[in-house]
């Protein structure tokens, strides 16, 4: 079986200006993603008017390249400095960040990488053969499968083992609270703003998550200054093993899976997608409690399902011209300005531009996997930095990131609260994930369940009607009732000798 | 602050956590009785506190569960921070007004130069590089190249 | 040197003008590591004397990435761009019916730096005294379109024409499908249910791409869709138009009669249109409006006009668009006294 539209690769391969271009969209992507404070869609959103003085398909393959190499890009700094340089790449840090405290920084940015690359790929190939059929999936989901998917979501938090549950459960909880300052679509009403006008849109993401990650853990390294570091060695530049990658293939194929089907969804995109390729692969794995202190499926699961996205964004876009992130929205606003009407008839009149966007996607997620496995090499380097230098330069750039996203200072102050807040929550016990899982899931419960009960005039049984729905439901409470059960099995397989399993 | 209250000795951390999570829940249902009304032709029969009491409840919940679990744990104690916490914490607070006074890359050369020296590095060689470079960094990646504007401060302002 | 109150010049012009013409192109330059030249001359430029623009011009919108007021402005962009000689872009607060992109435009400086895109949802929430401006502070400077709802549903429902969907709306609430509350689609829907005097429930989605999926769907049973949104849906039959809340039936639609001729007297339309704030130098709001108009008048812009169906008769100067404001607002208070919202 050939792949379809092979005849326009050519077109692709064969120009020299269309391969510099996405060489040189994957580069400007890489280092955009990994800048906290920039994120793809920033990028993308910049060099759109660029891209108006090319033809269609060096500028749309320069986006999408750029769109891609963005979303990887954001593993790098959170795997190493611990803030992630854009919202998706966050639960990357949950592990990747553990990883590289214990010396395997090289092994945990090979393993993100190799991860993306495939998922993007997978991602990719789905878009090039089903994609006008897979479109069509969008449309049977409404607020209450929404409702349901982010349910699932948040389902992880009570999953997770021993005594620091219920704390998950409060985490999750604040972020879900938080989530909820702005102005309500349901009804227009400003909650928490507190007059601050910045404020009526919600908090911003990124501030927070900078401030809960990176700020937080500067607070920590003054606390464990100078005490006698856990020798770090050039051993933090070894590449994962091959056997490394064949023991998270599985997580990464579901991942990619996961990640390819939130990104059609036009209200989701890689975030949420990340999110729960976490916690699936964390609900898989046959070592739950190794995640969060460095769990190498930890950073894979998160990392294919995140550039699984991006193609999976592009399926809404291109078939139905409905975009299926912010990022897919601004190419597709490019698309329009070049004249063209995504939608259907977009396969049928447009097949060399549409064949040349997934080759040049092709293209790119291969040369990050070039880039990202050199990189990985170059970039843990870091890691060997002393804490005093490292430090006082991931503050600048926590600076310049929280302040750049809006230019308001108001997000700068988000950002020294959550970094303050974050260091007495961690001391309590409290972890950042869950937090960030409610934050990044708050809207979407909310919103969507305020329009599934209009729907179903108020009526909770409304929920019953809608098969999908109910699927997620199932697996949500299967997740909760599950992993106590699954452990209690497990216990009982592995006999009296392992008294400590939580 | 939630971060200094190892003073408090006797109780366990998490009775001291419970407690604040249900002085946080109180504070916003208060804050949720202050929320505007909604016109009728508006309102969607989920009124905007629906949500967010909801989830004050559940912290309050929460936090209950912890005085409960708090109380009934043996005693622990909380290692101190140390006091270089505080102080750079104290710093951190100090970037932005010193962003508004300042300027930002003025900010930037002095955060760069203070904070090694404050976490106890000495050597130059590598400290004034750094608290050159980042300044030059920051201008030429976000202002050149991205065009993120920047405050430029007061004293600036003045002169300019 | 950077932007730290109204009057201070901007550094960006000083780059444009040593680095090359376009601003794009510096951008791209500046990102290839000719990065030092660039600061240098810079830095140089910074004293350079104030012109207009001195620096990248925003337009603020309401509208999240890929709805028609985002897409108008992002096309029109092109052509602004080049007749302005500077950088122009779109700056998304959505939320709140315009209320965060009306307080976002309240705070930055009246230099004519920043362009606010209006729409008659804006003119609802100044009406209601909602956000920190009045209609006094809207300075017209261009109007780009005159986008009109039309009343969808799916093909396969069981409604045909607005007979059906008033009926419908006797038996129980009509589902109706809205961009934020408060927004046009929203009070169409209320205007018309209260003329038909049936039963209305609002969804409110975050933008009209949702809406068109949850049509789609099944979720909602009709919406107030702008042609543009709803053009291609209806022209390939997956949509059926039952009325346009016009006066006159429309090129794009010819055969969808409007909600005038079918009795009901509501007439909504998305017009967008540019505005500033009041407080901007007369000399400013004139070289926007020429700005604006240039990009308007783009091919990129027109041919966008054209592929959406939309009459190109909307371009207009800020006469006639300041005309049209006026009236836009009156029928917007009008509306909410109408619905019992405002006092009159």
């Amino acid at each position: 079986m050939g792949l379809p539209g092979l005849e326009f690769a050519a077109a692709v391969f064969t120009d020299p200006t269309v391969i510099g271009l996405i060489v040189v969209g994957t580069l400007v992507g890489v280092i955009v993603g990994a800048l906290p404070g920039l994120s793809s869609s920033m990028a993308v959103a910049l060099l759109l008017p660029f891209s108006l003085y090319l033809d269609p398909i060096p500028s749309i393959a320069f986006l999408a390249a750029l769109y891609c190499a963005g979303t990887f890009g954001g593993s790098i700094t959170a795997i190493l400095i611990n803030a992630p340089g854009a919202p998706p790449a966050a639960a990357t840090a949950f592990d990747g960040y553990p990883m590289a405290q214990k010396g395997e920084a090289g092994r945990a940015l090979g393993t993100a990488t190799v991860a993306s690359v495939t998922g993007g790929m997978i991602s990719v190939l789905v878009l090039l053969f089903a994609a006008p059929l897979l479109a069509r999936v969008a449309y049977s989901f409404g607020p209450p499968e929404y409702f349901a998917l982010a349910v699932l979501g948040l389902s992880m938090l009570a999953t997770i083992s021993g005594e620091a549950r219920l704390k998950n459960l409060i985490g999750g909880c604040l972020g879900l609270l938080i989530a909820t300052v702005g102005i309500d679509l349901t009804t227009g009403v400003d909650r928490f703003t507190f007059g601050v006008p910045e404020l009526l849109d919600g908090i911003h993401f990124i501030p927070v998550l900078i401030g809960l990650f990176a700020v937080t853990e500067l607070l920590t390294q003054a606390q464990h200054l100078g005490r006698k570091r856990s020798v770090v060695t050039l051993a933090a530049l070894k590449l994962p093993s091959l056997a490394d990658i064949r023991s998270v293939m599985g997580t990464i194929l579901r991942s990619s899976g996961i990640g390819t089907f939130i990104g059609i969804l036009p209200a989701e995109g890689s975030t949420v997608a990340a999110m729960i390729g976490y916690n699936e692969a964390k609900r898989w794995s046959p070592r739950p409690e190794t995640f969060g202190s460095g769990a190498i499926a930890g950073v894979a699961g998160p990392e294919a399902a995140n550039n699984a996205a991006t193609g999976g964004a592009m399926v809404p876009t291109l078939a139905l011209g409905i975009p299926g992130s912010a990022t897919a929205a601004v190419i597709l606003g490019g698309l329009q300005v070049q004249g063209l009407r995504p939608g259907p008839f977009l396969f049928e009149e447009q097949p060399a531009l549409l064949y040349g966007i997934f080759f040049a996607m092709l293209f790119a997620n291969a040369l990050f996997l070039v880039i990202g496995l050199i990189g990985a090499k170059v970039f843990s380097r870091l890691s060997l930095v002393p804490p005093a230098l490292l430090w006082p330069s991931v503050l600048v750039l926590c600076f310049v990131g929280a302040y750049g996203l809006e230019q308001s200072m108001v997000d700068v102050w988000v950002m020294i609260a959550a970094g303050v807040l974050g260091l007495g929550l961690k001391r309590y016990g409290f972890a950042a994930a869950p937090i960030v899982m409610g934050l990044v899931l708050g809207g979407l419960v909310e919103t969507s369940l305020a329009q599934s009960m209009i729907i179903f005039d108020q009526q909770w049984a409304g929920f019953l009607g809608r098969p999908i729905a109910l699927v997620f439901f199932v697996l949500a409470l299967g997740g909760i009732a599950g992993a106590p059960a699954l452990g209690i099995l497990r216990r009982m397989l592995s006999g009296a000798d392992s008294k400590n399993v939580s | 602050m939630a971060g200094d209250s190892g003073s408090a000795r006797g109780l366990h951390p998490d009775t001291i956590a419970g407690v604040a999570l249900l002085l946080l829940s109180a504070a916003g249902f208060w804050l949720t009785t202050g929320f505007p009304e909604v016109p009728p032709m508006l309102s969607q029969n989920v009124p905007p506190t629906f949500f967010p009491r909801l989830v004050l409840g559940l912290i309050a919940a929460g936090g209950i569960g912890l005085v409960a679990g708090g109380l009934r744990a043996p005693r622990k104690t909380m290692s101190r921070l140390r006091p270089l916490v505080y102080v750079t914490a104290g710093l951190v607070v100090l970037v932005p007004l010193s962003i508004m006074l300042l300027g930002t890359l003025a900010t930037v050369f002095l955060l760069s130069l203070g904070l090694p020296l404050l976490w106890n590095e000495r050597r130059l060689k590598f400290i004034v590089p750094l608290a050159i470079g980042m300044p030059a960094a920051v201008y030429l990646v976000f202002t050149v190249a991205l065009e993120v504007r920047f405050p430029t401060g007061l004293v600036a302002a003045l002169f300019g | 040197m950077f932007q730290a109150t109204g009057s201070t010049a901007r550094l960006a012009p000083g780059v444009d003008r040593e680095c090359g013409r376009t601003p794009a192109r510096q951008r791209l330059v500046g990102a290839f590591g000719l990065l030092l030249a660039c600061a240098a001359a810079g830095v140089g430029a910074v004293h350079a004397q104030e012109e207009f623009p001195s620096g990248p011009i925003d337009i603020v919108t309401h509208a999240s990435p890929g709805g028609g007021t985002d897409t108008t402005a992002r096309t029109i962009l092109t052509g602004a761009r080049e007749a302005l000689g500077t950088d122009v872009a779109v700056i998304p607060r959505t939320g709140g019916g315009g209320i965060v992109a009306m307080s976002y435009a309240a705070g930055r400086p009246r230099d004519g730096h920043t362009v606010l895109a209006i729409t008659p949802t804006h003119l609802f929430a100044i009406a209601r005294g909602q956000g920190p401006l009045t209609i006094e502070d809207l300075v017209p400077v261009a109007r780009a379109t005159d986008d009109p709802l039309v009343v969808t549903v799916r093909s396969d429902s069981a409604v045909g024409d607005i007979e059906d969907l008033v009926a419908l709306g006797l038996e129980r609430p009509i589902k109706w499908g809205s961009t934020q509350v408060g927004s046009i689609d929203h009070v169409a829907g209320a205007v018309f249910a209260q003329i038909a005097g049936t039963e209305l429930s609002v969804v409110p989605f975050a933008g009209g791409g949702e809406i068109v999926t949850n049509l789609m769907g099944g979720s909602i049973d009709a919406a107030g869709l702008n042609l543009t949104e709803a053009l291609q849906q209806i022209e390939r039959g997956e949509f059926r138009a039952l009325a346009v809340m016009a006066e006159e039936r429309i090129e794009a639609l010819p055969d969808t009669p409007t909600t005038v001729e079918l009795g009901y007297d509501v007439t909504f339309s998305t017009v967008r249109g540019y505005v500033v704030l009041r407080g901007t130098a007369e000399h400013e709001i004139e070289i926007l409006e020429s700005g604006l108009l240039a990009g308007m008048n783009h091919p990129s812009y027109l041919a966008y006009l054209d592929g959406a169906g939309l009459s190109r008769s909307a371009i207009a100067g800020r006469e006639v668009w300041g005309a049209q404001l006026e009236q836009l607002y009156g029928d917007a208070r009008q509306a909410m006294i109408d619905l019992g919202i405002i006092r009159p």
